[in-house]
């Protein structure tokens, strides 16, 4: 029997973010994880990978357009062994790095299946082993969603994981589901030279977010790809022996077609019911979500969940927060998880990014709002790093001109979208960002215009109609 | 059948933009005609604007912060007979389906609890309180509900020094008990706060007192009483001073702002200090020399009723050149009136007393009026002052004199 203060379940960014907090705030801490490696889907076989493969079909795709700039390069001769290494290099790296970090704060770290046996202990799958905890934390995430009707046994049928171990590149790669997931993995796909189809249920690809800022990255692709067939629905998929027959139902896709390769990225699911964590009476929606409060405690005192097990969005950096609150919490401090936005970031080509309310959400709960929308055609750092495509859309509210939300389609989007969580955080209104000196020429300027487009003040463009 | 109708903001003077301190109504609230709805303050006053008409609010057009001006919506009134269901609220609130954390105990109502229960926090970010991260933060670990808190920051960003003096309030006043009560100042108060710890601390003040016999002014008042129009002592007092303010025309002035020149008034306007639920204002009444005792009667009457509903015009409180603070209707001998800055004097007027006065030969009883006056030293010196108060003396004593 191992018995210690805090027991963290899972070493994904929330597990071992908890787990480290609560060591450097002095508890003796265990920390669980089921894979060889530490660091969970995120480091091994989600953000850290896909963002190494994405960054390889970024130069390719670079070194292809470069003839733009007066530079011609051969095609490119692609050595698919030297490509999974570097990305395992990455990922070995950050992993073996949250390792010394562990052992730095002598955090014990276990492999293993934990399983609760009670509201204090839990068992160690493929051991004996029983450990017993005051506090928990359940940060055991998400696995892919997987319907019935999709024929996983055959290898040809991947899920992200399957799809991010590059085993070989496809001529013909069907993606189903228009999402995140999909839409990075049809990137790399793409550049490393197969054919891509995406199917999707809704009417627009990353249906969460809105239209209009998917629309720059809808168009260079829809060029690109072979087909994307929107308000479609995959009804049967069957692997045979040239490769895998799928049909469809929707206006403009045909009624079947065979591809080589066919990636499922249709969501997640919470891991809520794997854990036996009704025998220490914690409680779990029927969607497997684990009920936690602000402080992510759940509804048993010394038990606290955090991460994609206790609800969307599914993302690390929403984790990772939350983590913190609950170790602090743990440990006797008064934090909570009071974040007023969380932001998406879609890595694809242009990048995808929002953060605040969406349009949509504006819209449905009925909150009047002004938008400035500035494109990116006008910028002219955009222009000068070979792009056109590309819009800025800030959300503010129609009285007050405090800022809502943002949108960002276009290179780097992921990485301008916090100017815009921190104006909602700080509860900055239109004009503190339209006068708030940025520099030019940068892309970061953009944020600062859809501010200005919305207050009428912009130059660099004809103001919105509408404006003083 | 229900109709919407719009709420305007009225003619409240010649003012522009003034500033939305309070608002007293919110959507759904049922108002009835003059409940006020909303407070608007200048520098110079606040007020409360009363409805036009009942009616169930339905939509509020301006916040606090906000600047008004004459004909402004301010809100939108259903009228209707029949109080409508009012479904947004429930849903509203069902909306959220909080895991009922703890922050519906908020510290400040249950602050002894704190300690048994560590994990009691405030998660307040309702979206009116406008505050940042690190500041929310501070606010969990005081166990302060940021509602409760108006922020001094730009645009009411509540920052740490709000938090902080919140927090020492509660400490220093003891408020952890139920023993006390904390309630804040009248918006009223904390104006004229400000001005008299001002004219108090930079006013070299010198008070003089004196006692003026008025048996013959009396008389007068109670032979007119007969005729049933009532005069108070009050309006007597406002004539005499205008008469010996005429001759020495140093006590109605103001000492300009670098204290180097006296602006001396041609007018004879006189400040009223008018007690009211919500403290004190000083209602102005012009050229009190052209006006009649009975003319000055009614409007002193009009002028205190309408102060103590918080409905005088900020250009009603302007351009005194002098001020009487009575106390004469409540008691007190005598008291020292804070000079009403940038104005040089003011006059004290406590009880009338009867005493034995010394007539030469015998003792007689007399009605006695006490007098303080306190003047601005840089302006008057002594002996000016005593001179004015002798003058007063005279012409108070002696009323006939009041129509030379």
């Amino acid at each position: 029997m191992i018995k210690t203060q805090v027991l963290v379940i899972g070493s994904g960014p929330g597990g071992y973010t908890a787990a480290f907090r609560a060591a450097d705030l002095g508890k003796e801490v265990v920390l669980v994880e089921n894979h060889d490696n530490l660091g969970g889907v995120c480091l091994n076989v989600g953000c850290i990978p896909s963002k190494s493969l994405l960054h390889t079909a970024q130069v390719i795709n670079e070194a292809k357009s470069a003839n733009q700039l007066g530079i011609n390069f051969e095609s490119p001769k692609i050595d698919i062994k030297g490509v999974r290494k570097n990305k395992e290099n990455t990922v070995n790296k950050l992993t073996g790095g949250i390792k010394v970090l562990a052992k730095a704060r002598k955090v014990k770290v276990l492999t293993g299946y934990a399983k609760f046996l009670s509201t204090n202990q839990v068992s160690l799958g493929g051991t004996d082993e029983i450990i017993e905890f005051e506090h928990c934390v359940i940060a055991a995430g998400s696995r892919v969603t997987k319907l019935p009707i999709f024929p996983f046994e055959d290898e040809r049928v991947m899920d992200s994981t399957d799809a991010l171990l590059l085993e070989d590149i496809p001529k013909r790669l069907l993606i189903v589901g228009g999402g995140i997931i999909g839409l990075e993995m049809a990137t790399i796909y793409d550049a490393l030279g197969s054919e891509i189809t995406i199917v999707e249920l809704c009417e627009q690809l990353i249906p969460t977010a809105d239209k209009d800022i998917i629309n720059p990255l809808f168009k260079r692709i829809k060029k690109i790809y072979s087909n994307i067939f929107l308000n479609t629905k995959v009804t049967k998929i069957t692997a045979i022996k040239k490769g895998i027959k799928v049909s469809f139902e929707g206006k403009d896709a045909p009624e079947t077609d065979t591809f080589d390769k066919v990636l499922v990225s249709i969501g997640r699911s919470p891991n809520g019911h794997l854990l036996d964590a009704e025998k220490a009476g914690v409680d779990i929606d029927k969607d497997g979500f684990i009920v936690t409060n602000r402080q992510m405690k759940t509804n048993v005192d010394n038990i606290f969940a955090i991460g994609d097990i206790v609800g969307q969005p599914m993302l690390a950096h929403k984790a990772t927060h939350e983590a913190k609150v609950a170790a602090e919490v743990i440990c006797g401090q008064k934090s909570g998880f009071d974040a007023l936005t969380i932001p998406s970031v879609a890595y694809t080509d242009p990048e995808v990014a929002w953060t605040g309310k969406t349009e949509k959400e504006l819209t449905t709960e009925g909150i009047k709002f002004k938008k400035g929308v500035f494109p990116w055609a006008a910028s002219g750092r955009n222009l000068s790093i070979g792009r056109s495509e590309g819009i800025t859309k800030g959300l503010f509210d129609s009285e007050t001109g405090k800022i809502l939300g943002m949108g960002i389609c276009g290179t780097n989007a992921g990485e301008l979208i916090s100017e815009a969580s921190l104006a909602i955080e700080m509860g900055c209104d239109m004009s503190d960002i339209a006068l708030t000196v940025h520099a030019h020429p940068t892309l970061s300027e953009t944020t600062a215009f859809a501010a200005e487009m919305a207050e009428g003040t912009i130059t660099d463009l004809m103001p919105q109609k509408n404006k003083k | 059948m229900s109709t919407t109708k719009n709420v305007n903001l009225p003619d409240i003077g010649d003012l522009d933009s003034v500033d939305v301190i309070e608002i007293l109504v919110k959507i759904g609230d049922l108002v009835k005609e003059n409940d006020s709805i909303i407070t608007l303050e200048t520098d110079k006053a606040t007020m409360e604007i009363p409805a036009p008409f009942s009616g169930r609010v339905t939509n509020l057009a301006i916040k606090v912060g906000d600047k008004v001006t004459h004909g402004d919506l301010i809100l939108t009134v259903e009228s209707d007979s029949e109080p409508a269901e009012i479904e947004s609220e429930p849903s509203v609130k069902s909306k959220e389906p909080e895991v009922s954390l703890e922050d519906s105990t908020p510290a400040k109502d249950k602050p002894n609890k704190l300690d048994q229960k560590k994990e009691e926090i405030s998660l307040d970010t309702e979206p009116d309180s406008h505050a940042s991260p690190s500041i929310r933060k501070l606010a969990r670990e005081l166990g302060v509900s940021l509602s409760k808190i108006s922020g001094s920051g730009q645009k009411g960003r509540i920052l740490a020094e709000d938090l902080k003096s919140y927090v020492k309030q509660i400490v220093t006043t003891g408020n952890i008990d139920d023993e006390v009560e904390i309630i804040p100042l009248s918006r009223i108060k904390k104006i004229s706060g400000k001005h008299l710890t001002h004219c108090w601390t930079t006013i070299p003040h010198v008070t003089q007192f004196d006692e003026v016999n008025i048996e013959q002014m009396e008389q007068f008042r109670q032979h007119q009483k007969e005729r049933n129009i009532k005069l108070s002592p009050l309006v007597f007092i406002m004539k005499a001073v205008v008469q010996v303010l005429k001759n020495h025309p140093n006590f109605n002035a103001s000492l300009d702002k670098n204290g180097e020149n006296l602006v001396i008034k041609k007018y004879f306007n006189l400040g009223i200090a008018v007690d009211t639920p919500n403290g004190l204002v000083v209602p102005v009444v012009r050229d009190v020399g052209k006006k009649s005792l009975i003319e000055l009667a009614k409007e002193l009457k009009e002028t205190s009723e309408r102060a103590r509903e918080g409905l005088l015009k900020p250009e009603e409180m302007r351009d005194a050149g002098f001020t009487i603070s009575s106390l004469g209707g409540i008691g007190g001998t005598q008291f020292t009136p804070i000079i009403n800055s940038p104005e040089v004097a003011i006059l004290g007027v406590s009880r009338t007393q009867i005493k034995p006065i010394w007539n030469g030969e015998s003792f007689e009883p007399a009605t006695m009026l006490p007098l303080a006056l306190s003047y601005d030293h840089r302006v008057i010196d002594g002996a000016e002052g005593a001179r004015f108060m002798a003058d007063l003396n005279q012409v108070l004593r002696n009323i006939t004199e009041m129509l030379l």
